[in-house]
């Protein structure tokens, strides 16, 4: 469909074909022919019309009635609406309930691409691009490159559903000039009220369950009133819109290790005890039967800490042996993920290590010590200045955690792997007697190790939104028809044609028109 | 000349064909002003800052808007969209420091969150600047990713630093050690590690609960840090601040010399025993000799403010009533013991509960039991005669005495039950029944539209009572009250006839003086007859509260006899003890849903409940420890019943808990180990602000024994916790003032030159707004040079036509 964007100039049209006729009927001119004798006159050739005395118009009013026209139509700017393929931008919800599987056992996701491959099809040479929106660190995916019939199978291999809650992004970071489509299930409120804000033109819905139980973690932590034994939460929760009752059952070691029949009304949540001996495994695993609709969160599985493999370098004293031997997360052996070094030893060159400094000469801090903010945990434990010797120590490019002073007493490095440096005199009578000399060494292994080894809680969770299906209702500000028209239309120029066309109509009327020009000359 | 002509017209279309673009007018822009507001930005840095930007923005030559964000923490949009051509725009830019309508928190710079929240205001149509503000410290979030981001989008990003940046030569106290916990009376060190710039003399000072503890001379060297350390005693048992101040000359940044923390001092709280009577009572004197720190009082020495209760575990009221406090104090009692975690133990007595008003009030609501009984008395008859002569019409506490006569008889039928019947009868000089006694559906609405008499006339108080009395003689009920409000006088030749009457019917007469009354003699010997009262009320707006009390007082009194104590759960502070000592008496309560009710009577009243309101622990004992409970001090496991009590009701889990808080900006991170299974998620805390606000959270278990939270902290100063898991709580106080713009990491130093090492920024003013007023709207030209070639065009046709060109001629007309 043409459309114009200045029409008043097709008036044009209407005066000047009119006004050329007429200029070419009624003010003919021709050239001026100079002869030396009026006889002469009638033997000259005759250029054309021009000097003609027919009652007809000059026919090259015809060439120029249609420059004149096409000029007009130029200035009235004539455009071409055209239905436009800009290149589609898919924003992928691919957090967890996508795998939500609906009636008829095909999981959101399918039902969602199929339907987005369908819109796809619709188009004749579509540029797509796609993005996750629980990660968007994530490269984009560019289907445009790929075989028109394999872009089902790129998009599943690229998609991985996760338990992330999607983060879209701001509207100035959205590619310009692309169409944006979203492919979602409605579930996460975040998602749908930037989808009512954003420039989306078309959203790709799927999804009716609305009943899912989720295990939303698993924690054990060393039992503190019984030995060799792990103390475990478990916590089940209801997302649906109905009561429902889930049996719970634990495994671990290839064995059941406990079950319990739960009875969870709507959004609730149930916390469940458990008791496990040590040996229970490597890993538990928390298990929700019957499967529902998201069978993704109704499992979670838990590695159980195991004890560091450690290695004595050096000769160490026998308090510090003592309090190694008695650290119920200690294993010596020589393939070691922690080394304690005692004296001036090498350490190893793999895993971290703990360097128990040795020197000839210890001497007394000559200032009070303090444990920094990076100690952490260990701040809670004083020393007592009158019981430590301490010895010259090195920082290097390690970090203080404790010092007398400017002088470090203990210090860690962090890259290229863990180290703690200690230059406190381990053997000092005092000090070794001291309950804290224990603490102090197992607070030296923590930070070796980023761990808490004496009380650690191991947990693994996910979170509470990734698991909810519950499609909501898009926000009413989102239109999608309005500005789906509004990006898919679009007007090319045809003024430059008419120009081109123009250019070789004007060439022919200067040549034509030369003529007119010719003066001849008597004789010639 | 024709040649050039027609030449020229080609050229025209060729510049139509090119179209080149010319700029007509300004792009329309929106201009993002990230102030940052953070307390390393001094007052000096952000007017330099604001003025420089205004000088710059005002010269702005192109149309824009205008929209202003500051910045610290969190963001906050101060201004909209304002046009910078417009009035309102120049008006804030005049100003000398911009508008800070919104409260920030300062205590960080997070320039991403600033960043991100500018791009949710931004419109895909409009082009988007945005200039920052700010010192380059960013000590929250990483907004390079974004500014990566947003480079690799072409949308500028101005980037303005004061002119002035830190002056060299500061002395700081860069680390800071004080225990989190102490017993009281205990030494406890002060460890400190200091650094100066340059050599400097300081001296560093330990104040300790506001109070100047010591001082130490210290010679600091340049680049060097040095330690320092105090051994000092804590203060009493709650909440001991300890500040730490480095007093130095010429220091640059003096917000970094002083360091503040709270040692929570631990120790049985002292506990406040409010008793009426004189004689020393069994519970506090127990304690007492059990070594706990009571402090006996009377009501009328109970605090009136919070901050006096603060000192205090837990607050014994022994048979106290409610009109024995005022308002203030019970105030304060309500507030300390939700939100300050205060254990309150209310101890029965003839004063106390139904008898001591607590119907209906602020104490009540505290309580675990409301003053009523769970199974009401058989049905009574209740008629209220109130006094209708000129003088009612007097004002008192802003309203007629007759209309405040209305109130109380409309606030005392809340007290009554269904079953009771009831009636009115208002009286001058002649009586006049207005209500008959009898049962009504809905008493308040009878009693509303019935009671609409003007006081005029003269008294006489006889008729009316012998009217009540005739009226009374009717009601088949088991109790009759008849509740007068009267300013007027009995004369003593009425008494004798209506004292047989009174006696025979067996009607408790409560008379409520008002105003001048006279001492009434006659009236009160009336009263003396039953359980009547007679009541003058000194000041009118009590009135109602009075009237309401003693109805109740009737209506729900107490049971006497001997009454054997069962247990319905066994208290957890005596699990052990099977038998009960027996009381005489107790106040007849009903539990409240959700109470605990430990031990209960025959008739299953409550003996002994509890509850948590709010953050503290409340038991009652309606039979009290005083009168009808002798036999208690002389029970084999009173000691053990009176320690485990106290310590029950101030419980602090202190010792069995270990509790970690952390400062953070704009929050703080609370995590509590108990170390031990619990009930599921049933732990809560309670926060209250520096500024008295309090919010309860609840504690998320993630693990056996260990429950987090994160809570707001949204302004500088002492927040206080009480945490509640289970049977236990526990108090904590934190001074929230997180140090981070003062000791900002070496990374958060180095962001902003990242940033312009990666060119990521323009600087301002520079480069900057000149260059963007000249990215304009480019629009092209095609249409002029059509125009002109068409113009022309005709034009040489028009010369050709007319014969003007040289050499040629016109042909004339045939």
């Amino acid at each position: 469909m043409i459309v114009w964007s200045s029409p008043l100039w097709l008036t044009g049209l209407l005066i000047i074909p009119p006004a050329l006729w007429w200029l070419h009927r009624f003010r003919r001119t021709g050239p001026e022919i100079l002869v030396s004798c009026l006889l002469l006159w009638p033997t000259q050739k005759k250029s054309g019309e021009t000097g003609s005395r027919t009652a007809s118009a000059d026919k090259i009013w015809l060439l120029r009635a249609f420059i004149g026209s096409a000029l007009a139509l130029a200035l009235a700017g004539p455009g071409w609406l055209t239905v436009g393929q800009p290149p589609v931008h898919v924003w992928l919800d691919d957090s967890l309930s996508m795998g939500t599987v609906e009636e008829g056992g095909k999981n959101r996701l399918d039902s969602a691409l199929q339907q987005l491959l369908a819109a796809l099809d619709e188009r004749r040479f579509p540029q797509v691009e796609v993005s996750s929106l629980t990660k968007p660190a994530r490269p984009i995916l560019h289907l445009s490159g790929e075989i028109r019939g394999q872009w089902a199978a790129k998009l599943a291999s690229w998609i991985k559903l996760t338990d992330q809650e999607p983060q879209p992004p701001a509207t100035l970071l959205m590619p310009a000039g692309t169409e944006h489509w979203v492919v979602s299930d409605g579930a996460d409120d975040t998602l749908n009220d930037w989808i009512g804000v954003a420039p989306i033109s078309r959203v790709f819905l799927s999804g009716r369950e609305t009943e899912n139980s989720v295990i939303g973690f698993v924690s054990v932590r060393p039992a503190p009133n019984r030995a060799n034994a792990w103390l475990g939460l478990v916590q089940v929760a209801n997302r649906g819109l109905q009561p429902t009752k889930r049996k719970l059952t634990l495994f671990g070691a290839g064995q059941t290790l406990g079950d319990w029949e739960i009875d969870l009304p709507a959004g609730e949540t149930r916390q469940i005890e458990f008791v496990l001996p040590v040996a229970s495994g490597r890993e538990i695993i928390a298990r929700l039967s019957p499967r529902d609709a998201l069978s993704l969160d109704d499992e979670l599985t838990l590695s159980l800490p195991n004890k560091i493999s450690t290695r004595i370098i050096g000769n160490c004293n026998p308090y510090v042996m003592a309090a190694l031997q008695t650290h119920p997360r200690i294993a010596f052996g020589e393939e070691a993920e922690l080394a304690i070094v005692c004296g001036e030893s090498t350490p190893p060159e793999k895993g971290a290590v703990v360097w128990l400094h040795q020197a000839e000469t210890a001497k007394k801090p000559e200032s009070p010590v303090l444990w920094l903010d990076r100690a952490e945990k260990l701040r809670g434990l004083f020393l007592k200045t009158e019981w430590l010797n301490v010895y010259k120590s090195d920082i290097g490019s390690s970090q203080p955690l404790l010092v007398a002073g400017s002088t470090p007493l203990v210090t860690l490095k962090v890259y290229p792997r863990p180290r703690v440096d200690c230059y406190l005199d381990v053997s000092q009578p005092e000090f070794v007697r001291q309950p804290e000399f224990p603490a102090l060494i197992a607070g030296l292994l923590n930070t070796a190790l980023a761990d808490d080894l004496l009380d650690g809680i191991n947990n693994q969770s996910r979170p509470a939104k990734g698991s909810q299906i519950l499609p909501q209702a898009l926000p009413g500000s989102f239109k999608a028809d309005a500005m789906w028209k509004a990006t898919e239309v679009q007007q090319a120029d045809l003024s430059s044609d008419l120009i081109l066309l123009l250019l070789p109509a004007l060439l022919l009327d200067f040549w034509l028109s030369g003529g007119r020009t010719k003066t001849y000359r008597a004789g010639k | 000349m024709l040649i050039a002509a027609r030449l020229f017209v080609l050229l025209l279309l060729g510049l139509a064909f090119w179209n080149p673009k010319l700029a007509w007018k300004n792009a329309p822009m929106d201009l993002f002003l990230l102030l940052d507001d953070s307390e390393s930005m001094k007052i000096a840095w952000n007017r330099e800052s604001w003025r420089q930007i205004g000088s710059e923005l005002r010269k702005f030559p192109g149309a824009a808007r205008l929209i202003l964000i500051r910045y610290a923490a969190q963001p906050a949009t101060e201004s909209g969209l304002v046009e910078l051509e417009s009035e309102q725009a120049k008006t804030l830019l005049d100003a000398d420091a911009p508008p800070r309508g919104q409260p920030i928190d300062g205590s960080s710079t997070n320039i991403e969150a600033a960043l991100a929240h500018a791009l949710r205001l931004t419109q895909p149509q409009r082009q988007s600047v945005f200039l920052v503000a700010s010192d380059g410290l960013q000590t929250r979030g990483d907004a390079t990713l974004l500014l990566r981001e947003l480079n690799q989008r072409g949308t500028p990003i101005l980037f303005y630093t004061p002119g002035s940046r830190l002056p060299q030569a500061d002395q700081r106290i860069e680390s800071f050690f004080v225990p989190d916990k102490a017993s009281a009376g205990q030494q406890v060190p002060v460890t400190a590690m200091l650094r100066s710039d340059k050599d400097a003399k300081a001296e560093l000072q330990l104040w300790v609960a506001g109070e100047l503890r010591e001082r130490q001379s210290i010679m600091l060297r340049a680049g060097q840090t040095a330690t320092a350390q105090f051994i000092t005693q804590a203060c009493r048992p709650g909440p001991c601040p300890v500040s730490l101040v480095l007093a130095s000359e010429e220091d640059a940044i003096p917000q970094n010399n002083r360091r503040d923390a709270l040692i929570e001092v631990q120790g049985p709280r002292p506990l406040l025993y409010l008793q009426a009577q004189a004689n020393p009572a069994p519970l506090a004197d127990s304690l007492e000799k059990e070594g706990w720190d009571v402090h006996v009082a009377s009501p009328d020495a109970f605090p009136r403010e919070i901050k006096a209760l603060e000192a205090f575990g837990s607050v014994v009221l022994d048979d106290i009533p409610f009109d024995a406090m005022p308002a203030a104090a019970w105030q304060a009692l309500d507030e300390s013991v939700r939100f300050g975690g205060l254990g309150l133990v209310v101890l029965g007595g003839p004063h106390s509960f139904a008898a001591g008003g607590y119907r209906q009030t602020l104490l009540e609501e505290l309580l675990p039991v409301t003053a009523e009984a769970a199974n009401p008395k058989e049905s009574a008859a209740v008629l209220f005669v109130v006094d209708k002569s000129g003088s009612m019409d007097k004002e008192e506490a802003g309203a007629s005495r007759i209309a405040l006569a209305r109130k109380s008889v409309l606030e005392t039928l809340k007290t009554l039950g269904a079953e009771d019947q009831t009636g009115l009868i208002a009286f001058d000089a002649e009586p006049r029944l207005l209500l008959p006694l009898q049962r009504y559906a809905d008493p308040a609405k009878a009693f509303t539209d019935g009671f609409a008499i003007n006081a005029m006339g003269g008294t006489k108080l006889a008729p009316a009572l012998d009217l009540a009395i005739g009226q009374l003689k009717q009601a088949q009920t088991a109790q009759r009250l008849l509740i007068l409000v009267t300013d007027g006088v009995l004369e003593e030749k009425d008494l004798e006839p209506l004292k047989a009457k009174i006696v025979s019917l067996n009607i408790d007469l409560i008379s409520l003086l008002v105003g001048s009354a006279k001492t009434n003699d006659v009236l009160g010997r009336l009263t003396q007859l039953n359980q009547g009262k007679m009541l003058r009320v000194e000041r009118m707006a009590e009135l109602p509260r009075l009237m309401s009390e003693e109805a109740a007082s009737r209506r729900n009194p107490d049971e006497t006899g001997v009454i054997q104590p069962r247990i319905q759960t066994p208290p957890p502070f005596l699990a052990d003890a099977a038998r009960w000592p027996e009381l005489a008496g107790y106040m007849v309560t009903k539990p409240r849903p959700g109470a605990t009710v430990y031990l209960v009577s025959e008739k299953q009243d409550p003996l002994m409940a509890a509850h948590y309101e709010g953050a503290g622990r409340v038991v009652v004992i309606p039979g009290g420890l005083g009168g009808w409970a002798e036999n208690w001090p002389r029970w084999t496991e009173w000691g053990r019943f009176a320690g485990g009590l106290a310590q029950w009701v101030g419980n602090d889990a202190e010792g069995l808990w270990d509790v970690a808080i952390h400062d953070l900006p704009g929050e703080v991170a609370l995590s509590i180990d108990t170390h031990e299974s619990g009930p599921a998620g049933l732990g809560w805390v309670t926060v209250t602000d520096p500024a008295g606000a309090s919010l309860q959270i609840q504690l998320s278990r993630t693990a056996v024994g260990f429950y987090s939270a994160r809570l707001p902290a949204t302004q500088k100063g002492i927040y206080r916790f009480t945490a509640r898991i289970g049977e236990h709580h526990l108090h904590r106080s934190l001074i929230h003032d997180p140090q981070d713009e003062f000791f900002p990491s070496a990374a958060s130093k180095q962001a902003l030159q990242r940033w312009r090492a990666e060119k990521m920024l323009r600087p301002f003013p520079q480069d900057g707004l000149a260059d963007l007023a000249k990215e304009r709207d480019e629009t092209g030209t095609r249409p002029v040079w059509l125009g002109l070639a068409l113009s022309v065009y005709l034009a040489l046709i028009l010369i050709e036509r007319l014969g003007l060109f040289p050499g040629t001629s016109r042909i004339a007309k045939k």
